[in-house]
């Protein structure tokens, strides 16, 4: 099958998953309703449901899903490694840790701080991932298993330590803070999609530029030296890229794991070495796996909404482990 | 022809002296060859020509031109290198790989140029890679694919190749086939070629200059017949040797070698 | 000579981090109170009683736990050829949660050998997984696998809490803590963690082989892949019991053994004692600290303490992973 045939087909799948979540929920539009609604004719409780809940949060889903996958295919184009993933690396803790310190310092309820709950757990997940960045320096130059491996202990014990701070949390704090790790989206709103638009796009847009470096990335890093290239300069941008893409993601979308890892190893099967299509195909895939996700998670035991990054941990974890099982060399 | 220089260089890793006053200027349009035994800084010497490894002191310049000097890419116009350890991450088809020797001349937002696709398959029809530039990296032999790795470098259409060990991994078949390619090419395009190798016998075979190396030191260099004495192989190999001139080609040739002595980790028995 | 000082180190250090520990905590008292006590036959007033029903408890449970966390980790460390190797990295913990999460699900009426045996399955199975996993592969590979079956098992463990509502397991196993825990329950604990130390103490030469890697034991004639299972086996007993009495407790595993290494060299006839001691002497300090900073969960304040450490380990010794 040809490569764009490929991207039109995954196109597809995301419309019908996104007319599919659009019309569907505990309150369920009719394809009547539809008529009415592209005829302009609805009723006021119709446009709120498709315009107000439902649209913005499809759009949310979207572009955290491609932003998630992006960030995933750097981290793996850099670090080499085809299991590397933000969540893995310390993204969601740091993030975790700022909706922690959201709660403690900020929260007294109240609609007011619509923003500083993404802004701190965004800025929380940044800093988490330059760190583990630094620190992965060795003599000077970046080396990337040491990325993985500081980032892994980095998720650890940061998860681990959040919960110093949780002992004076109530009841609804928790189950804020939960619902939050588990990968809840919650800011589906026009206002995120306004603010984030725009910074997914040009990051995104910022990645594309590097897409020659990300292919030859496939080569050693002396080969790359040799042929002009500034490897630690690239890497460095690249993984700010990375870290940009996937903390404001999480801070819109809670801790959401494997997106990162499974859109870029289903991109590199579905169109093998040609980077340009791995790119586009990565971010449709990791469009399309949150959607659904999402999607299956409000659909599956209704009225009961599971988040979706719960539902993606659930199918990515036996991808991952089948994945664990097939790697040749890591 | 490009000039190489490199000037009272000195370079030391964690308090270990790795080169020390190193001062060469290469032959151009001539292959060199440096030989000496394991960690003497072979290898280094040729990393810090390319600017893969920095000198700590001391300088290398490319038509009086200090490389530290050099924007990455423009020097990588200049100077070229062939590691010893290549290998991909992912598969790829042949024509893909020697595309990336382009890089030092892409443009952003601009693809290959007409160009670029005449060097790089002028590249590799001259290794004979051609046969099979459609294929996949991960179905050639040893051989076939050193000849796509040694088409990277020419395309990068660089007068100055280096080559670090060139013919390891492969059977003698192919280290001649290999040393056959390079030494075509140097005669044809008159490219300065400096290799690392373990033979002396090839070196000899194959070189106008020997860079003997020890300890991070250039112990003598010169021609293959000034070069190869037994004071050498006593005292950088530490082995005997029977030096004799090929009755053919009129060359100096290893016939017979032995221990110095007979020793074990470097201690005599 | 020197490994019998260092034993008697140990001891006395066990010795002054038990007093230490029951002494310290939300309420303090001197050490004369706390030897009546626990000195048979004495009459016990109300300070009394807490100090033997409750701290009493926590105090041994902490002191095992620590010691079973760490001996695992030991012994991890050497079945997988790697440094980094503890229960909570390799998946085995989130393994455990699991099941304990699930089998409580099913019968909820559940008794705590019932429990256990649940939490030891679902440890195995990890367990299996990654030994599989690593046979061919590199060390990081081992890391990331863990890493990535840790990140699923938690997230399956917090759909069942989400679907069934048990908010206050997520609490508890997240965050742990020696708390609550009854004698009774160490009545369990004990003798079986005793019968698999001893085990492993009678292994010990067979895992000093293991130190040799593997293709030098199968040369040496090893029976590799029996010993390599019963050992995990073994290791893997230990991390889940003690993730059903104070939950996922990270770092801990790999800190001890490390620094015991460090001093006292890799013979497992002697690190097996000398990480249990040490292991369970900082976790009952650990616990007193949690008790004093206002009830701060444990495992957190372990977190923050061996992260660092984690770092400092694999950016000096790490080379080998990078």
């Amino acid at each position: 099958m040809r490569n764009p045939l490929k991207l039109v087909i995954i196109t597809v799948l995301l419309l019908v998953t996104v007319v599919l979540t659009l019309v569907t929920g505990t309150f369920s539009l009719s394809p009547g309703d539809l008529l009415d609604l592209i005829m302009g004719r609805a009723g006021a409780d119709v446009n709120l449901v498709f315009y107000e809940f439902r649209m913005p949060r499809v759009i949310i889903t979207i572009l955290c899903g491609a932003a998630l996958a992006l960030s995933g295919l750097i981290l793996q184009v850099i670090s080499r490694n085809p299991l590397a993933d933000p969540g893995i690396i310390g993204v969601n803790a740091g993030s975790g840790f700022g909706v922690v310190l959201f709660l403690m310092f900020v929260s007294v309820g109240g609609s007011n701080n619509l923003y500083a709950l993404p802004v701190m757990s965004f800025i929380a997940g940044l800093i988490t991932v330059l760190l583990v960045f630094v620190l992965s320096f060795v003599r000077g130059s970046f080396n990337s298993n040491m990325f993985i491996l500081i980032g892994i202990a980095v998720a650890m014990g940061v998860t681990g330590f959040l919960y110093v701070f949780t002992s004076t949390f109530d009841d609804r704090q928790m189950t804020m803070l939960n619902q939050y790790l588990a990968g809840n989206i919650w800011g589906d709103t026009w206002a995120f999609v306004v603010v984030i638009l725009p910074y997914i796009l040009v990051v995104s847009v910022f990645a594309w530029m590097k897409i020659n470096e990300m292919a030859m990335l496939n080569l050693e890093d002396d080969t790359l030296r040799g042929l002009g290239m500034n490897v630690n300069v690239e890497k460095v941008l690249l993984i700010i890229c990375a870290a940009m893409l996937s903390s404001v993601a999480v801070s819109v979308a809670g801790a959401i794991s494997f997106i990162g890892l499974i859109a870029p190893h289903i991109a590199r099967l579905l169109f093998k070495v040609e980077m340009k299509f791995v790119f586009i195909g990565t971010l449709g895939i990791g469009a399309l796996l949150l959607s659904v996700s999402d999607l299956i998670g409000k659909l599956l035991l209704a009225p009961l909404i599971i988040p979706a990054g719960i539902v993606v941990a659930l199918i990515g974890g036996p991808y991952f482990i089948y994945l664990l099982m097939t790697a040749r060399k890591v | 022809m490009t000039s190489v220089t490199i000037e009272n260089m000195d370079l030391t890793i964690d308090k270990k002296d790795i080169l020390k006053n190193i001062n060469l200027e290469l032959m151009s349009g001539k292959i060199t060859t440096i030989i000496g035994p394991n960690g003497c800084g072979k290898s280094t010497l040729l990393k810090t020509v390319s600017n893969i490894i920095q000198a700590g002191e001391g300088s290398v310049y490319i038509n009086d031109l200090d490389i530290r000097r050099m924007k990455s890419k423009a020097l990588a116009k200049k100077v070229a290198i062939l590691s010893q350890k290549n290998r991909l991450q992912y598969d790829l088809k042949v024509r893909d790989l020697v595309s990336f020797s382009r890089y030092p001349y892409l443009r952003r937002f601009q693809g290959l140029t007409a160009d670029d696709h005449k060097i790089i398959d002028w590249a590799l029809r001259e290794t004979g890679a051609d046969e099979f530039s459609g294929r996949m990296m991960s179905e050639l032999s040893g051989g076939q694919a050193q000849r796509v790795w040694i088409s990277l470098l020419l395309a990068q259409g660089s007068d100055v190749l280096l080559l670090d060990e060139p013919t390891t991994y492969l059977d003698i078949h192919h280290q001649l086939e290999t040393l056959n390619i390079i030494r075509d090419l140097n005669k044809k395009t008159r490219q300065t070629v400096v290799m690392v190798l373990h033979d002396i016998n090839q070196a000899l075979k194959y070189s106008d200059e020997i860079v003997v190396m020890n300890r991070g030191e250039i112990v003598r260099c010169g021609t293959p017949a000034d070069v190869l004495t037994n004071d050498i192989l006593n005292e950088v190999f530490n082995i005997n040797g029977r030096i004799t001139t090929d009755p053919v080609t009129g060359k100096p040739v290893l016939s017979d070698y032995e221990l110095f002595c007979r020793t074990v980790n470097g201690r005599a028995l | 000579m020197k490994d019998g000082w260092l034993v008697l180190l140990l001891c006395i250090f066990v010795g002054v981090s038990f007093f230490a520990a029951m002494m310290f905590g939300v309420e303090n008292y001197s050490l004369g109170k706390v030897v009546d006590t626990l000195s048979p036959g004495g009459e016990l007033d109300r300070a009394g009683g807490i100090l033997y029903e409750i701290r009493l408890p926590r105090v041994v449970a902490a002191f095992l736990a620590g010691l079973m966390i760490s001996i695992s980790g030991l012994i991890m460390q050497t079945v997988t050829h790697n440094d980094l190797s503890e229960p909570s990295i390799l998946g085995v913990n989130a393994g455990a949660n699991f099941a304990i999460v699930a089998a409580t699900l099913v019968l909820p009426v559940l008794s705590f050998a019932a429990m256990l045996t649940a939490g030891f399955l679902g440890g195995l199975v990890v367990g299996v997984i990654i030994l599989f996993v690593t046979r061919f592969r590199s060390p990081i590979h081992l890391i990331l696998a863990g890493a990535g079956i840790s990140l699923f098992l938690y997230a399956v463990t917090d759909f069942l809490v989400i679907t069934n509502n048990l908010g206050q397991y997520l609490a508890f196993f997240t965050s742990g803590g020696a708390a609550g825990v009854s004698l009774g329950q160490l009545g369990v604990i004990a003798p079986v963690a005793a019968v698999v130390i001893v085990i492993l103490y009678v292994l010990s030469k067979e895992l000093d082989v293991f130190l040799f890697g593997e293709e030098m034991a199968a040369s040496l004639g090893q029976n590799q892949r029996m010993y390599q299972v019963i050992t995990l086996v073994c290791a893997v007993l230990l991390a889940s019991m003690s993730v059903a009495i104070v939950g996922n407790v990270v770092f801990l595993g790999l800190l001890v053994p490390h620094i015991v290494k460090m001093i006292a060299g890799y013979m497992h006839r002697w690190t097996i004692l000398y990480t249990g001691l040490f292991g369970g002497a900082l976790f009952m300090l650990s616990d007193m600290a949690a008790r004093m900073l206002n009830e701060t969960p444990v495992n957190a304040i372990i977190a923050m303490i061996g992260l660092p450490f984690f770092i400092y380990i694999i950016r000096t010794r790490g080379r080998k992973y990078a």
